[in-house]
């Protein structure tokens, strides 16, 4: 039985579809990624899991149980990490946590969980003393209060900087060790890529497609840009002649090859330097990303 | 039950960590107390008015009455002593003296002559003005009978032996009057602003929300925060009643568990208002806005600083379409004049009623975003 199934999943706000009949599955202990722009659907469609919302069609079955049936034992098995929520200003952290702790019948030592999340130091302090960064551990590790089998975070690491987002992704990784079901929400490819065992592409309320990062890229954008210099310069038709190119394009100076098998173009690179009587220089290899898959299916970049 | 306890200490704890709220809830009603108190609070002690019944009808009485009017404090009425009596009951009096049958006669055989004097008990300061100067005029007019009468006579207690009673007016000093008024005013300022300025923060920021994705019951949440809420209320009633008493001894004849039913029924009454409020408003501003465009016109309208007596006719109406006036007048009876509840019926339904209206619309407009 998967975590989470969501089938014919929809929801509109007036006019606007923000879900569009949508169906997925999430399995036991992945890391399940929903990656899009803004306003794509995603925080709707988590919100609706998690039982926020009412759905205006559509079953969405959490361990087997219906969210409109069972909203309360589901509230139980979950944990949630909203988008947006700031908490009481007046509270210490270990008082927010232990005050959230009382709302579920299972519950973790706030101390454990403030160590998970890294903010032992900062127990005693109110949450207004805390940065961006910190306050959404706290979110994080409110989301962790009740030993959730399932944890939703959503859009953790929105406006914080590389390093501090590091710091969430390591947290999230200790979710994968240990065995938590974990759907999170983003709109950083990085991201994604970095964490999720598999990812749905949203766009305009609907999936586009899901599959694994690397299944994705392969399925849509399975080559690779090489770019370089010659120090002399070389015709496009010698160039398209290397082993594995499809396309020939020049840049700042220089030229980017776009090839399937890297491995060979590289080869064919140099030795083509070599009976050109040139040097390569600045050679730089980049492989595919989401981005370019977003960009080859929508034909638009995620972050505008 | 420990989840509950849990979050009206946690509820509490954060009030008490607000300073900017400590102050408007304790030291407003306060300082205001202090300045309303000191500025008109011994207006009314300057010139005693005092009823005189003389039953005897004899010199010795007679004497005495004329004596009593001589003193500048004094401002002598007569009459029957019924008459008088309800005269003392409706404030127009401050004390009675009846001089009883037989006086002279006793005095005559060597004994003092009786005499009762009605107080009021709401203001014991009266008595004790009016016996320090009933003694003095018995003194002087010791001297004269002396003379005329009684050679043997010369202290006042050889004259005149008063029995004190007391008598419970419907007036009272105006200190009496304002803290009860104060502590209503108190109840619905942080009854309507403390509810529904922090739950309409805590919708705006997502807190509620938050909530919602837990398993505690939104009853359950709801039923601490009013808790809490009661409990400040409780707290500042206390402070309120204990410095008005401390610094004006004003007179809390009340049964004080009647007291705090009043006290909790008027928060109550307020918080569910409150939580009107919250539910209707979008955001803070706006929410602030309608508390402050509901708790002023009751301030100032709903005779909690001055008696509706002397407001015109048309704003004295118009009180008693607010529900403050209510836990105004109810506050006063139960407090200062010792009245139980039933006498204070009327005011208990009003209040009752416009909670219960106040929360069920409350509920129905819940919104948790």
């Amino acid at each position: 039985m998967p975590a989470i199934q969501v089938t014919d999943l929809t929801k509109k706000y007036e006019d606007l579809k923000a879900v569009d009949d949508v169906s997925f599955h999430v399995e036991e202990h992945e890391i399940f990624g929903i990656l899009g722009p803004n306003g794509a659907g995603k925080t709707t469609t988590l919100e609706m899991i998690e039982t926020l919302r009412e759905p205006d069609s559509g079953e969405i079955l959490v361990e087997g149980m219906d969210v409109r049936k069972d909203a309360k034992k589901i509230k139980e098995l979950i944990g949630v990490q909203l988008q947006t929520t700031v908490f009481f200003d007046n509270l210490t952290v270990h008082e927010t946590i232990d005050l959230f702790g009382s709302f579920y019948s299972t519950r973790l030592n706030s101390d454990e969980l403030l160590e998970r999340v890294g903010l032992q130091e900062k127990r005693d302090s109110m949450l207004n003393e805390l940065s961006g960064g910190q306050h959404k551990r706290v979110s994080i590790a409110l989301a962790l209060v009740n030993d959730p089998r399932i944890v939703f975070l959503d859009e953790p690491t929105t406006g914080l900087d590389p390093q501090v987002r590091r710091n969430i992704w390591e947290i999230v990784e200790a979710l994968r060790a240990a065995e938590k079901t974990v759907i999170i929400t983003s709109h950083y490819i990085e991201e994604a890529e970095h964490l999720c065992d598999r990812v749905a592409i949203m766009d305009l309320g609907k999936i586009i497609t899901i599959g694994s990062p690397a299944e994705l890229i392969d399925r849509y954008s399975p080559e690779s840009n090489i770019s370089f210099s010659l120090s002399r310069e070389v015709s496009h038709d010698v160039l398209a002649k290397i082993p594995g190119v499809t396309r020939v394009r020049d840049s700042n100076g220089g030229y980017v090859l776009t090839t399937g098998t890297p491995q060979e173009t590289l080869v064919g690179i140099f030795t083509v330097a070599y009976e050109n009587d040139a040097v390569a220089d600045d050679v730089s290899m980049r492989r595919a990303t989401l981005e370019d898959v977003f960009l080859k299916i929508t034909g638009k970049r995620i972050r505008e | 039950m420990k989840q509950f306890l849990k979050f009206v200490g946690a509820s509490l704890k954060m009030t008490y960590r607000e300073k900017i709220a400590l102050f408007w809830m304790f030291l407003f009603p306060l300082v205001l107390m202090l300045l309303l108190g000191t500025i008109f609070g011994h207006s009314s002690q300057a010139n005693i008015t005092l009823g005189v019944v003389d039953l005897d009808n004899s010199q010795v009485t007679r004497a005495i009455a004329g004596n009593l009017g001589k003193i500048d404090a004094f401002k002598i009425s007569k009459g029957t002593e019924s008459k008088l009596k309800q005269q003392l009951v409706d404030g127009k009096l401050n004390a009675i003296l009846v001089l009883n049958q037989g006086f002279q006669a006793s005095i005559l055989a060597h004994k003092p002559g009786n005499a009762t004097l009605y107080v009021d008990k709401s203001s014991p300061t009266v008595s004790q003005i009016t016996s320090t100067a009933l003694n003095q005029v018995m003194g002087e007019i010791g001297v004269n009978l002396a003379k005329q009468v009684v050679p043997n006579a010369i202290g006042a207690s050889d004259i005149i032996k008063v029995t004190e009673k007391s008598v419970t007016s419907s007036d009272m000093r105006y200190i009496d009057f304002i803290v009860p008024g104060i502590l209503a005013m108190t109840l619905m300022t942080s009854g309507l602003m403390g509810l529904s300025l922090s739950m309409v923060q805590n919708r705006e920021k997502g807190i509620l929300r938050r909530v919602k994705v837990s398993p505690l019951p939104l009853s359950r949440f709801l039923g601490s925060e009013i808790t809490a809420s009661l409990v400040m209320s409780l707290i500042q009633a206390a402070i309120l009643l204990l410095a008005g008493w401390a610094v004006f001894r004003i007179h809390i004849n009340g049964n004080p568990l009647y007291i705090a039913i009043i006290v909790i029924l008027g928060a109550a009454t307020f918080l569910a208002m409150g939580f009107l409020v919250a539910s209707v408003t979008k955001t803070l501003k706006t929410a602030e806005m309608a508390s402050n465009a509901i708790t002023f016109p009751m301030m100032f309208l709903s005779g909690v600083f001055f008696p509706l007596a002397i407001l015109p006719a048309f704003l004295a109406v118009i009180a008693k379409c607010l529900p403050l006036y209510y836990l105004g007048d109810a506050l006063r009876k139960v407090m200062i004049q010792g009245k139980s509840l039933s006498n204070v019926w009327l005011d208990i339904l009003v209040l009752v009623g416009t909670g219960l209206i106040c929360f069920i619309a409350a509920i129905k407009f819940f919104r948790w975003e």
